[in-house]
């Protein structure tokens, strides 16, 4: 198992505050606080998604350079993190920048003063400290027999609207070595920026025609770990716009097939590339979902991106959606219009269903298989229709989502939101769209609530090789006079 | 929970029909447990016929978050729309056609989701266009 932790945008910036206050006037003094945490588990990750702060109050905590705590600041703190069903996270600053090792001052408070108390919520302690440039680090106390065990997280993230900042242990994801072969990408955004894209672990769902040309994106720019997610197999009419297929791999798994270009073309000096076919709700590639940094979603069935609606909100895991919608005359046989549409979806941004790329009722529609039946998808209305696509299309999506994360990866705070943004084909237009989730938005409630927070249609099970009749053959079976609409 | 209703979300969802003044009653079918209730269709062609409709979901969980989307209704009418749709007959020989017919993106923007605003929004649409 490997550890992270993530922060919402308000316990960062409520912490970042109160620890950071006096290290900003230029006065040496640190300063300490407790904090609320839930778990997020993926396959091979726990995540501590660190959403309360607790900040003290008049007598519990004293400030002599170093900062100490009094015992009832820790009942308080322990207490609360019980009555809300969260685990304790104890967070202090120091005066020095960058990922923070520990004092032996620090080990003794975190491992032997707050978490055995800790351990009373379920959870193990949550250590985090913030360097004076505002670098986080974290770790976790595990209970091991007797023994307190100490794992240093791989990386800490915060997520806001405005940016997504990873913070890294060097030790642990040590940052990659400049490289001739990257020469032109570390000179255009950076060292800083580079060392951050190449630590991360980028999820593609939805192995297509968008998500081959994002996969191949994110190998070329030195992404050294790649996750592809996607049930499906190489078919005849995708040769027109699957990047890495040939007719030779016509049956093979699109995850296969991408995995085996991708492992050729990338530029990072080792680059492991997780293939996952399987569908995004089936426990397997959902777990692995979870391990992973930011998604891209590159799907246009209604259940994956509810999946990954759920996992950017509940798991403070950005995904970047796009979609390409086309219209045809058929009468005239041509093309009547397109556009292509990506978006960031975090708990900071508008979520899927309210911008409409998906609503529940369609999930539940997938679920039965009515999204299999042409009739019935005829009778959808258009918006809710499955859309054709040509590979200079999928370009421009693909495109467009990757320049998004790099973006919102990128951006310094002064950079104007444009994390919603649309293109149209017809009169060549591209515009940074706006707007919130609605009043009554369920996802809402469900900011940084990880393992507490699963559609409820994720199933641990695999489906049979040919699933695609599997809701027939359940009709058949049944007495009466089952049949699917022509 | 009634000793007959195995899913949760069936359970409210009896609740809620219950509360707007139907009897109910709880039936199998290809698609797990109905609760089934009378009904005078409102609008459409139908308008005035009195029928049995019956609503299930698949899967046992989720509702209110997901919205019922077996549309069951006794004697079998289909509106033409596609989907999968079966005509079965219960163990009280009552012919049904179960059709699948989740209601659209309103379900998402209702402050509260409620069998109320099924019946409102969504039934009421699916007997108009039939």
């Amino acid at each position: 198992m490997i550890f992270d932790a993530a922060l919402t945008a308000e316990a960062d910036e409520a912490a970042a505050s109160h620890l950071l206050q006096h290290l900003r006037k230029d006065e040496a003094q640190e300063d300490l606080c407790f904090a609320l945490w839930r778990p997020a588990t993926g396959a091979v990750r726990r995540t501590a998604l660190v959403s309360e702060v607790l900040l003290p109050r008049p007598g519990e905590r004293r400030l002599h350079g170093n900062a100490s705590f009094a015992p009832s600041y820790l009942a308080r703190a322990v207490l609360k993190a019980r009555q809300r069903g969260m685990g304790l996270a104890f967070m202090h600053s120091h005066p020095t920048a960058g990922w923070q090792d520990l004092s032996q001052a620090d080990i003794v408070a975190e491992r032997d003063v707050i978490a055995y108390p800790a351990h009373a919520t379920g959870l193990p302690l949550v250590g985090l400290t913030i360097g004076a440039d505002g670098y986080w680090s974290a770790r976790f106390w595990e209970r091991d027999g007797t023994v307190m065990r100490r794992n240093w997280c791989n990386k800490v993230r915060t997520v806001s609207r405005g940016a997504c900042r990873y913070y890294f242990n060097d030790r642990s994801l040590p940052p990659p070595r400049r490289r001739n072969l990257l020469r032109r990408t570390f000179d255009t955004w950076g060292h800083d920026a580079q060392n951050t894209i190449a630590r991360l672990r980028v999820g593609i769902v939805g192995v297509g025609s968008v998500g081959s040309i994002v996969a191949e994106t994110a190998a070329r720019i030195g992404v050294a770990r790649i996750t592809l997610i996607d049930p499906d197999r190489v078919e005849e009419h995708n040769l027109d716009r699957l990047l890495h297929a040939t007719a030779s791999d016509i049956g093979r798994s699109k995850v296969d097939v991408a995995s085996r270009r991708l492992r050729r073309h990338a530029t990072a000096a080792r680059v492991k590339i997780q293939r996952l076919p399987v569908s995004v709700h089936r426990k397997r590639g959902y777990l692995a979902a979870l391990d992973c940094d930011v998604l891209f979603s590159c799907v246009d069935r209604p259940i994956a991106r509810d999946v990954l609606n759920y996992i950017a909100n509940a798991h403070l895991i950005p995904v970047v959606d796009g979609g390409v919608a086309v219209a045809t005359d058929p009468q005239q046989d041509r093309l009547f219009s397109a556009h292509w549409r990506t978006q960031i979806v975090t708990p900071y941004h508008r979520c899927l269903r309210c911008s409409e790329q998906y609503s529940s009722g369609m999930v539940v529609a997938e679920l039965d298989g009515s999204l299999n039946d042409p009739t019935y998808i005829r009778n959808l209305p258009a918006e809710s229709r499955r859309n054709e696509n040509v590979f200079p299309f999928a370009l421009g999506v693909a495109g467009m989502q990757v320049n998004l994360w790099l973006r919102y990866l990128l951006a310094p705070g002064w950079w104007p939101d444009a994390a919603w943004q649309e293109h149209q084909f017809m009169t060549g237009e591209t515009r940074v769209m706006k707007g919130d989730c609605h009043q009554h938005c369920s996802f809402r409630r469900r900011r940084a609530r990880g393992d507490d927070e699963m559609p409820h249609y994720v199933i641990s099970t695999e489906p049979p090789r040919s699933s695609s009749n599997g809701l027939a053959r359940r009709l058949a079976r049944w007495s009466g006079t089952g049949r699917r609409t022509p | 929970m009634p000793d007959g209703l195995q899913s949760y979300s069936l359970h409210k969802i009896q609740q809620e029909i219950e509360a707007l003044g139907y009897e109910t009653a709880v039936s199998a079918s290809p698609h797990g447990e109905v609760v089934s209730f009378d009904y005078e269709v409102p609008t459409g062609s139908h308008q005035g016929r009195q029928v049995r409709i019956g609503v299930s979901m698949q899967g046992s969980e989720g509702y209110p978050e997901y919205p019922p989307h077996w549309v069951h209704i006794s004697p079998p009418m289909d509106d033409g729309r596609g989907g999968v749709t079966q005509k079965y007959t219960d163990p009280e020989n009552r012919d049904w056609i179960a059709m699948s017919r989740p209601p659209g993106p309103s379900w998402d923007r209702f402050p509260t989701k409620h069998m109320s605003l099924f019946f409102k929004e969504h039934l009421r649409r699916l007997w108009a266009a039939m």
